[in-house]
């Protein structure tokens, strides 16, 4: 029994650690200030990818809807498997699944990946809701004059 | 169960049990779980003994973690981890199909592929057909077909903190033991279990194919080979 006590201890210590954040690049851009939520997905999309999908509209549609509407939101669905997409795709280094929330101001962007974020909470609504919110509170802070 | 998994996936500080979460979280989401249950029944119908499947599941796991290990040394050498990720995951699932019914076709010797003087491929198919060559052989290739979900664990998590952490090569291997093996011996003790129940009678060959055929109704359950 106490032969079993330390892995089970180790584990659950473990699990205590903090996350993994999200990665950030800031690169140069054209055109207004500006947030894009970037959902890229294969041609041939999994029940988690549509989840996540599901989610971060329901998530603009309810907390965000007057940036969506005046235009400062805007969220685009980008298939990683159309040719026409390959720039975007090499931009964001998006092979497959991929969640970005990209913030444009005075020509500079910066983007956070939130793919990992997005695959490890799409179960746990409430939590996947606050991390969203929480970035993109952050970028309308850094967008807004 | 999944959530502490998740949680357990997400650490730093004990990149090993991390590794082993996300292997867990590959080998329990629908679509490695489908291609797991089907090539392992596959493969178990070929085995008697129960010991023998049990290690006929062990070596499609090896095959598997040999294809990660094996992706993990290209990326450590130098190569893009977008560009790899995006020809296996995007390919992958892709060429499978076609390169299974091509090397079905020479087994069956459909194309034939004769070597003056040698019986080599004969010999190969005997082997590789039936038997634990086989097994390593189908977790190897089937560890290729990426699916977003865990093309997003492997590319996105695991090899990032493999890099990052420079122990290298060691994390793709410590995943999907355990469910592999179970899923791999349920035929052989459903036989053991009819053997106990009417003793002295076997099976007719339909119910032993039932047996084989039990991860049927998964692989048709909506939504259940995609994750």
């Amino acid at each position: 029994m106490k032969t079993c006590l330390f892995p089970i201890l180790a584990l659950f210590l473990a699990t205590n650690c903090t996350a993994q954040p999200p990665t950030r690049t800031i690169v140069q851009a054209t055109g207004p200030n500006r947030i894009e939520v970037l959902d890229f997905h294969n041609e041939h999309r999994c029940a988690t990818c549509l989840e996540i999908e599901r989610l971060t509209k329901k998530i603009l549609a309810e907390g965000y809807s007057d940036a969506v509407k005046k235009g400062l939101i805007t969220f685009k669905l980008i298939n990683v498997d159309e040719k026409a997409n390959g720039a975007m795709v090499d931009k964001y280094t998006a092979y497959g699944t991929t969640l970005i929330i990209s913030s444009v101001k005075n020509g500079k962007e910066e983007f956070v990946d939130l793919t990992n974020f997005a695959f490890m909470n799409y179960n746990k609504e409430g939590k996947f809701s606050a991390g969203i919110k929480e970035e993109l509170d952050a970028a309308l802070q850094k967008v807004r004059p | 169960m999944t959530e502490w998994l998740q949680t357990l996936a997400q650490s730093q500080e004990a990149p090993w049990l991390a590794a082993f979460a996300l292997g867990l979280l590959t080998a329990i989401s629908p679509c490695p779980l489908a291609t797991n249950i089907t090539a392992t029944a596959y493969i178990a119908k070929g085995f008697q003994d129960k010991r023998m499947v049990v290690w006929s599941g062990v070596l499609y796991t090896l095959g598997r973690a040999f294809s990660y290990v094996a992706i993990a040394v290209i990326l450590y050498l130098g190569a893009s981890k977008f560009h790899v990720a995006r020809l296996l995951q995007g390919n992958g699932e892709k060429w499978l199909g076609p390169l299974m019914l091509l090397i079905g076709l020479i087994m069956l010797g459909v194309i034939p592929l004769n070597f003056k003087g040698s019986n080599m491929l004969q010999k190969f198919s005997e082997r590789v057909g039936k038997g634990w060559a086989g097994a390593f052989l189908m977790g190897a290739i089937f560890a290729l077909a990426f699916c977003p979900y865990s093309g997003v664990l492997y590319f996105g998590m695991l090899i990032p903190m493999t890099l990052a952490a420079r122990e290298a090569f060691r994390f793709p291997l410590s995943s999907r033991w355990e469910p592999v093996c179970r899923y791999c011996s349920l035929p052989t003790y459903w036989l053991s279990a009819w053997k106990k129940w009417a003793p002295g009678s076997t099976p007719s060959k339909k119910w032993r194919r039932c047996s084989g055929m039990w991860p049927a109704p998964c692989l048709c359950w909506p939504g259940s080979t995609t994750s």
